[in-house]
């Protein structure tokens, strides 16, 4: 998707309207991926070679760190650690769930019939700035709210339902196949820019959803199938708050991530690699890497329309076949009976923070730069200001980027580490069991850094 | 110290002979595992010699984990001062966090 970068809404002198800037943006001219993250890797002072080796360095050296904690009853103390409150959720619920449902009728209703500017119409900017930027953050940041929020679900709590069976075999994989799909359509279409478009896909969406809570009843289509609902169950349990049998209880920020059965079996660990992935492959496909690549196989016969499944497909097969390769290798290490799939599984959620500090480092600047043009649109949907005001970022705002991915890796080192000494009765085993996840994880953070450091391209061919 | 133990999935190779946790049926690695084991997991269920084992075994890995740790703590002085050296070769002031604070300021400027 061509989000706007940070860097393309920073005014570079104060007069400059923001008319200006969108007109840049809807001709494509600045049209790029990644946001401050990359703006802040843009002119770096240090050749890229030693910029990547640095970040991989950190996390390296974050391992080493958290080798150093050995105490068992010092870890368990930490991960054990709750506060619980009743609240009385379910007459709110109902309220929240209400609200939502209208929320989404308004997103289609002003996507066909709002104005056709992407900075002016209130569901473009609802759905990209208020929900997948600002929303998003605050399910990792605070707590997973989406159950009670969830327009779909309540729409299909409201009607009826044929409650036949969910075919075991399917488990995860609807979801899987869902979120590829989801970010693929978002990479190749203008799902950012077109109002129209947008509020196509918002049906689309609800029509498969519904038609799947009718079917298989809304406790098993949202529990197994559908992966927005999965996606914020994963996102939310990287954050501090927390619901429990018995309300809703605080937790140190990845805490939750250290219990075992989070991800259960084969299908959920994909679930979880393909997180990861789709954020890679957004960024991907906006280096000039991938453009001369595309070119290529293009000019070598490769029909276009197959470029960016293949793409898609390739990458995610590369990812969850060096997660598996790190858990086959954590068996040798570790000198563990475990299997790599017990394994696999049970290190699967310390991935997670990485995912949400890299959706932190690309989106928080966009929802704060973004946020008076949609209050602004919010308040008057059918007509709003012709030139919507934009905060603009502080110097330092890209490097606050670079920190949150940092952050992101220093919690999943810390949250493997403390799942890896609930595992292995051995603290030596534990800290042995980490060695080739580490490895990955290095490799990944430089694969990061070297997408978000790399100067942005208009992907070719969409 | 809790009794409720997640079952993992466990693959024992043919010509190996574990020690099978009585408790749970986890199949572990060596006796001092097995020991180190019962006591995280079935603290409840064992008697005054076995805790008292558990404590020597998880005293003597203790020891094991100071060696260990010194080593991590080498590798970390070797990593930091690799990094301290190349940053020397390539940038003025490597020591000055104006290199990190820098990128970020004049990218955005």
């Amino acid at each position: 998707m061509r989000r706007p970068t940070v860097r393309t809404l920073l005014p570079t002198t104060t007069g400059l309207l923001l008319a200006a800037s969108s007109i840049l943006l809807l001709s494509g001219q600045a049209l790029a991926h990644g946001g401050g993250l990359r703006a802040a890797a843009g002119s770096l002072s240090v050749p890229t070679w030693l910029f990547l080796l640095t970040g991989g360095g950190v996390v390296g050296a974050s391992f080493l760190l958290a080798s150093f904690v050995t105490d068992r009853a010092f870890i368990r103390a930490v991960h054990r650690w709750r506060r619980v409150a009743s609240a009385p959720l379910d007459g709110v619920t109902t309220l929240t769930r209400l609200l939502s449902v209208i929320a989404l009728a308004g997103v289609v209703a002003i996507g066909f019939l709002g104005p056709e500017e992407m900075f002016r119409n209130a569901a473009i900017l609802t759905v990209w700035v208020g929900w997948w930027a600002g929303y998003v953050a605050t399910v990792y940041l605070v707590g997973n709210s989406w159950p009670a929020l969830n327009p779909w679900r309540a729409l299909a709590e409201w009607l009826p339902s044929l409650d036949r069976k969910y075919p075991e075999e399917f488990g995860a994989w609807p979801s899987v196949v869902g979120l590829l799909v989801l970010v693929w359509l978002e990479v190749v279409s203008p799902l950012a820019d077109d109002p129209r478009l947008l509020a196509w896909v918002v049906v689309g969406y609800s029509a498969v959803t519904l038609a799947g809570a009718l079917v298989f009843g809304p406790e098993s289509w949202f529990g197994r199938a559908d992966p927005v609902a999965r996606l914020f169950r994963y996102y939310g349990a990287v954050a501090p708050i927390q619901r429990g049998e018995d309300g809703l209880a605080v937790r140190p920020p990845g805490a939750a991530l250290t219990d075992a059965g989070l991800a259960d079996g084969r299908d959920e660990v994909a679930f979880v690699v393909a997180i990861l992935w789709v954020t890679t492959y957004d960024g991907f496909v906006g280096t000039p890497f991938w453009a001369d690549a595309a070119n290529w196989l293009v000019g070598v016969g490769l029909p276009a329309v197959l470029l960016y499944p293949l793409a898609m497909l390739a990458g995610y097969g590369l990812f969850l076949g060096a997660y598996w390769l790190a858990s086959g290798y954590s068996r040798k290490t570790a000198e563990t009976y475990l299997t790599p799939e017990a394994i696999a599984k049970r290190f699967a959620p310390s991935l997670l923070p990485i995912a949400a500090g890299y959706h932190l480092a690309h989106f928080l600047g966009l929802f704060v730069s973004l946020s008076p043009a949609l209050v602004a649109a919010l308040s008057n949907p059918l007509s709003p200001p012709i030139n919507p005001s934009v905060v603009v970022l502080p110097g330092w705002f890209g490097m606050l980027a670079v920190a949150f991915v940092l952050l992101g890796h220093l919690l999943a080192v810390w949250v493997a580490h403390a799942s890896a000494y609930d595992v292995f009765p051995g603290r030596l085993q534990a800290v042995r069991s980490q060695y080739p996840f580490v490895v990955v994880m290095v490799l990944y953070t430089m694969t990061s850094l070297w997408i978000v450091s790399a100067p942005s391209a208009t992907p070719p061919f969409v | 110290m809790s009794e409720i133990t997640p079952a993992y999935d466990t693959d024992v190779p043919p010509d190996e002979s574990p020690v099978e946790c009585p408790y749970c049926e986890r199949p572990l690695e060596s006796a001092e595992l097995l020991v180190l084991h019962e006591g995280i997991e079935h603290w409840e269920r064992l008697d005054d010699d076995r805790r008292e084992e558990f404590r020597e075994t998880y005293q003597d890995e203790s020891d094991d984990l100071r060696t260990f740790r010194l080593k991590m703590l080498g590798l970390l002085v070797v990593v930091y001062f690799a990094f301290l050296f190349v940053y020397s070769i390539y940038t003025n002031d490597p020591l000055s966090a104006a290199t990190l604070v820098g990128f970020g300021a004049d990218a955005l400027g």
